[in-house]
């Protein structure tokens, strides 16, 4: 009887173990119906648009990255509460690339097809843009203001790539000229600090070109992007006495030697990329570093005029509690690339498709930042984006970032 | 009397009471892992459309990249938990493969299974550059000879890059195996599993040989292994060689899976991940290296997918989940990690034989 209960009722432990495994199993296919969605594949859905947004939000370059997102999220916020893009709320989804080019391959795979998208913007990670681009310009998804422009996203024009920050081409024509014009050289003399990276490499190399056109020459100094002493470049550039110095990197970049010169009293002019234009870089250095300082950016910081699109954003960026980033280039790069999505999304009319988006776009557009920005245009032809830059300054008295000349004076160097 | 003096007759030979189970068990484990990539592709079953969240927000180049992960996590626990070589090098083997890839592929041209070949090879010479000092210094002194080989590595791959490239990186094109090309994740997806088992019925294998136990031996008395007859000079520089050729040919997978590699792509973060992958799973565990990986990638993802689905809320809750979910989820994961480490120092499959003991405690009432 013992044996014929046994062949036919399973044992309690394989009866124990079958459940185990078919439990899951069960669990799982009973809840697919429940957790079913119809999604649609551009991320455009009755009451929102998803959008994308790939950048380092808890990296290496979070400190600078998160504000552009902050900027943009903000943006999106303010077009949402007066009602959205054709009756849609805008729905930015952002993903954490941690910098790592294999992060962001895993998000960018999740956004084209995973949580669908209808666009995408940010893409911060140059390594990563590069190894994208051949899928990026094969045309699923359309980059709608990147963070950084690397060659191989932007050269040749794309009908899927709208960049959206200032391009290191033109910030190193903009800052040369400015500098060569400003302090009257014939033949200028001039350093490069930079971080040991690709990025920095080919800064240089744009720096070099554009101080050779004007018969001058260019050194290249390189530092750890962990750097926390810089004496060793700070001999180096006075053994070299350049005429002006321009910096590429991190904030302690331009922190660190700005104050490792003034240790030894040297005052050579400097000035830093774009991204280095944070007033905290500036209350760092102090005023004698600062006052040496500047930074070229195709941006305005926010604050320091009193243009629509600056009081715009400063209002708002108050009123949802931002006061402590507002002023940061990052913050108002974001912001502008905000107004470049909904602009985009307006474009692309009612019933937006990533087809229909990038049809829209690539007939070309213009931005009209209300002054936080020269006009940004982009045409059939040339997706650069924002090509026209400043210099600023920072008063510590005032502690308001003071601009150099119009955003139009540097159309005569940018080529 | 005792045992010792009546042996018990043997036992007719017989199948093992557990074979067909075991048997229904693997094929039923064949048939999922099969399935996956159509799952995480078509993103539906039996027709019903599955939401991102019920597929625990994962997507197929997350495996593959994991799979990839798998052969370095093997190939570090090898060498630091079963021959007790602790290296933080395994950065430098992948940038060596890479190198070797383009050198072979990108340049030369010539077919994927030469560049597989001599990235191994490549691998396996630097591996025993990388070895050489352990001859000399042991413990932590052996630990920074390997760092300073991942920064020379590093350096002149970032001289090669811009020598021969440019700043734009290294790029490497659509690898293709006697005709079969790897041109869509599912076909990366299926070459990875098989090489994935490969390696690891390799590496299992070649524990249980004469080498694999003096191994052994070696990492947990040196002395004692050198007083048997162990050579083990000799023995550290194979593990060394061996390991860092997979590692290589995980080099070459990677670069090619993402199409393109610079200087940057394998810094010491890179390299610090392997051993990460290996203390979560199991130090000296090939199966921990598995799991170790699994867990290192796919974990934050799910983790994010769970605060995405959550998030969006007011106060200090949706606030952390909507505007610093990134912040959130490295937290989460972190904490998790920590409580792992206190509560399984021996790495996750450790707790495998523990949840079994107390199931068989349940079950006995």
């Amino acid at each position: 009887m013992m044996t014929l209960t046994r062949k036919i009722l399973p044992t309690r432990s394989s009866a124990y173990r079958a459940l185990l495994i078919a439990a899951p199993i069960i669990a799982c296919l009973g809840s697919a119906p429940a957790l079913a969605q119809n999604t649609p594949q551009d991320g455009v859905h009755p009451d929102r648009v998803d959008w994308g947004v790939l950048m380092d939000l808890s990296g290496p370059t979070s400190a600078s990255q998160s504000i552009w997102v902050a900027g943009l999220q903000d943006r999106i916020r303010m077009v949402n509460e007066a009602g959205g893009v054709h009756g849609r709320r805008i729905n930015i989804l952002a993903e954490d690339n941690r910098f790592n080019a294999a992060t962001d391959r895993i998000a960018f795979e999740k956004l084209v097809s995973q949580t669908p998208v209808i666009a995408i913007s940010g893409m911060g990670t140059s390594a990563s843009q590069v190894a994208l681009s051949p899928t990026i310009r094969a045309g699923k998804v359309p980059i709608v203001g990147t963070y950084t422009s690397t060659k191989a996203l932007s050269e040749p024009v794309s009908p899927m790539v709208y960049n959206g920050f200032c391009g290191y081409k033109e910030m190193a024509q903009a800052g040369v000229g400015h500098y060569v014009d400003r302090l009257g050289l014939k033949a200028p003399k001039v350093a490069t600090v930079a971080i040991e990276s690709a990025g920095g490499k080919e800064y240089h190399d744009f720096i070099a070109e554009a101080v050779a056109k004007r018969g001058g020459t260019a050194h290249h100094i390189t530092m750890k992007v962990t750097a926390v002493d810089v004496t060793p470049q700070a001999l180096e550039l006075m053994a070299l006495k350049p005429d002006f110095i321009t910096i590429y990197g991190v904030p302690n970049t331009a922190i660190l030697t700005m104050k490792a010169l003034q240790q030894y009293g040297v005052k050579i002019p400097a000035f830093g990329i774009t991204y280095l234009g944070a007033p905290q870089i500036f209350t760092a250095m102090g005023p004698e570093a600062g006052a040496n300082y500047t930074f070229a950016s195709c941006f305005t910081p926010g604050g320091s005029d009193t243009l629509p699109g600056n009081v715009e954003m400063m209002t708002f960026a108050e009123k949802v509690g931002r006061t402590a980033i507002r002023e940061d280039i990052n913050y108002v790069a974001g912001w502008v690339a905000g107004q470049m999505i909904s602009e985009a999304l307006q474009r692309a009319g009612r019933e937006a498709t990533r087809a229909k988006l990038v049809e829209s776009l690539s007939k070309g557009f213009t931005i009209d930042t209300k002054g936080l920005s020269a006009p940004i245009v982009y045409t059939p032809q040339n997706n650069t984006g924002p090509v026209l830059f400043r210099m600023f300054g920072y008063d510590h008295a005032t502690r308001k970032f003071t601009a150099f000349g119009e955003y139009a004076d540097s159309a005569r160097y940018v080529q | 009397m005792s045992d010792l003096a009546t042996p018990k007759p043997a036992a007719a030979p017989a199948l093992p009471r557990a074979w067909p189970r075991r048997f229904i068990l693997w094929g039923l484990a064949l048939a999922a892992l099969a399935y996956l990539p159509v799952l995480l592709t078509e993103r539906m079953i039996f027709g019903i459309y599955l939401s991102n969240m019920t597929l625990l927000n994962l997507g197929l180049s997350q495996v593959n990249l994991m799979l990839i992960a798998m052969l370095g996590a093997l190939s570090l626990n090898y060498l630091t938990g079963c021959a007790g070589l602790i290296s933080i090098g395994h950065a430098a083997f992948y940038a060596t493969g890479a190198m070797s890839a383009a050198v072979i592929g990108t340049q030369l041209g010539l077919p994927f299974p030469l560049v597989l070949i001599g990235s191994a090879l490549a691998g396996a010479v630097m591996g025993v550059v990388a070895g050489l000092p352990s001859l000399r210094v042991q413990g932590l002194y052996f630990v920074l000879s390997t760092m300073a080989v991942h920064y020379l590595v590093a350096y002149v791959f970032l001289e090669y890059q811009f020598r021969v490239f440019d700043v734009v990186g290294v790029p490497f094109g659509t690898p293709s195996l006697f005709g079969f090309e790897l041109s869509t994740p599912m076909r990366w997806y299926f070459f990875l599993l098989a090489l994935v088992a490969l390696v690891y019925a390799g590496l299992s294998n070649s524990l249980r040989s004469r080498e694999g136990r003096a191994l052994l031996a070696m990492r947990d008395h040196e002395r004692a292994a050198t007083s048997l007859g162990v050579d083990v000079r000799i023995l550290r520089i194979k593990a060394f060689g061996l390991t860092s050729a997979i590692a290589a040919v995980a080099g070459t997978l990677y670069a090619h899976y993402l199409s393109n590699a610079t200087s940057e792509s394998f810094g010491i973060t890179f390299a610090i991940q392997f051993i990460a992958m290996i203390i979560i799973g199991g130090m000296g565990s090939l199966k921990g290296s598995l799991i170790g990986a699994a867990l290192w990638l796919l974990l934050p993802s799910i983790i994010t997918g769970f605060a995405a689905g959550f998030g969006g809320g007011s106060g200090i809750v949706g606030s952390m989940l909507g505007e610093h979910r990134a912040q959130f989820v490295q937290l989460i994961f972190g904490l998790l990690v920590v409580a792992l480490l206190i509560y399984a120092p021996g790495g996750l499959v450790s707790i495998g034989p523990k949840v079994r003991a107390l199931l068989g405690r349940w079950r006995k009432g």
